[in-house]
């Protein structure tokens, strides 16, 4: 997904935006990362360019956590702290 | 979900990439809706990306196509089929759930409500995610969609336990009654549909069945596959009985009804 789309981006539970973007590469393309919202701490991954906002009942945790071990250096906020589930 | 993720690859195949009969009702439908170019559209239940192409088309590069969907598998199909561009974007989402930092000009959602577990619901969200006077463009199958109701009242006659017994039915906003008040009870106005019938060929009966066959996802395949021999022929022969009126020379010619319907916020 193209950067600049990720403005109009906002998390499905409580329509927060702008949200926050983690573990991407930082070219114009964005292909595997974290939304992050702020405001309720949930979590999103961006799997090959396509952003899953998807609410809790509908989310494949298992699938969801094969993206997030591709990516370091996530902030204790989302590995720790983040919903709707601990990285650890 | 699993069934619409593991289908995905071969219904694109089948419909989407040779844009075969029914989806012909794209054109139409954004025609309806008046898409211009600098339009924000919101492609509902985009699945692999039917309408995807002729939407950047006629919003130009001011414009911005989102397509959501809650197939990640379908939409990926929908990403590789369509140039990298800086004014599309796709959203693993739910219709029920799904924001957005903006509101758009239309929303379309071609062949998908009736999949939706709450379309009203979903048609309540969705309208806080238009803008005032916002369009909205919906299509689904009519009631004489012989191309499937041939198949399926002998394959449940046959097979009892076919569908789950929750599933809910997906002809339920097959009339223009139903759907005009499924999209004014969720608050839109200016309500229009229009009832369009296509011709489908699937090609001769044997090219109908193998087709049909393949095609379906793979519980229902497993179930067809159950029967003994003797009951696959014989469903067989029920079904070629039912698609009699509509051969010609060897080839079957199936009608579809299409109900394209164009509301305002």
């Amino acid at each position: 997904m193209n950067r600049k789309l990720l403005d109009i981006l906002a998390c499905p539970i409580d329509r927060y935006y702008p949200l926050e973007l983690h573990g991407d590469d930082g070219s114009d393309s964005v292909q595997t990362a974290i939304l992050y919202c702020t405001k309720c701490t949930r979590f999103y991954v961006i799997d090959d360019g396509i952003p899953v906002l998807l609410p809790d009942d509908l989310r494949d945790r298992d699938a969801e956590m094969k993206i997030i071990h591709k990516i370091d250096n996530l902030p204790d906020k989302i590995r720790l702290h983040g919903k709707p589930w601990s990285i650890t | 979900m699993d069934i619409w993720n593991e289908v995905a690859p071969r219904y694109h195949k089948k419909w989407i990439k040779p844009k075969a009969a029914p989806f012909n009702c794209t054109s139409e439908m954004l025609h309806m809706l008046n898409i211009r170019r600098g339009d924000y559209v919101l492609d509902v239940a985009c699945g692999t990306g039917s309408a995807i192409t002729e939407l950047m088309k006629l919003v130009g590069t001011h414009g911005c196509v989102v397509g959501v969907d809650m197939s990640w598998a379908a939409l990926n199909i929908a990403r590789q089929g369509n140039p990298a561009l800086s004014n599309l974007g796709f959203v693993n989402g739910d219709a029920e759930t799904v924001k957005f930092a903006r509101v758009f000009d239309a929303i379309t959602c071609q062949f998908g409500i009736f999949f939706f577990p709450d379309a009203p619901a979903a048609l309540l969200n969705l309208k806080k995610v238009l803008k005032e006077s916002g369009r909205l463009g919906i299509a689904v199958h009519g009631q004489d969609t012989p191309y499937h109701t041939c198949f399926i009242k002998e394959v449940t006659r046959y097979i009892p336990d076919y569908y789950k017994p929750d599933m809910l039915p997906l002809d339920r906003y097959s009339q223009i009654e139903s759907l005009y008040d499924l999209v004014k009870d969720a608050g839109f106005a200016d309500i229009t549909i229009r009832d369009v019938t296509y011709t489908f060929s699937p090609g001769n009966f044997t090219s109908y069945w193998e087709n049909y066959i393949q095609y379906i996802a793979e519980p229902y395949r497993q179930k067809i596959e159950s029967l003994s021999d003797t009951e696959r022929t014989s469903l067989q022969e029920s079904i070629r009985y039912k698609t009699i009126q509509y051969i010609k020379d060897d080839i079957i010619e199936f009608p579809w009804q299409v109900l394209i319907l164009g509301a305002i916020v």
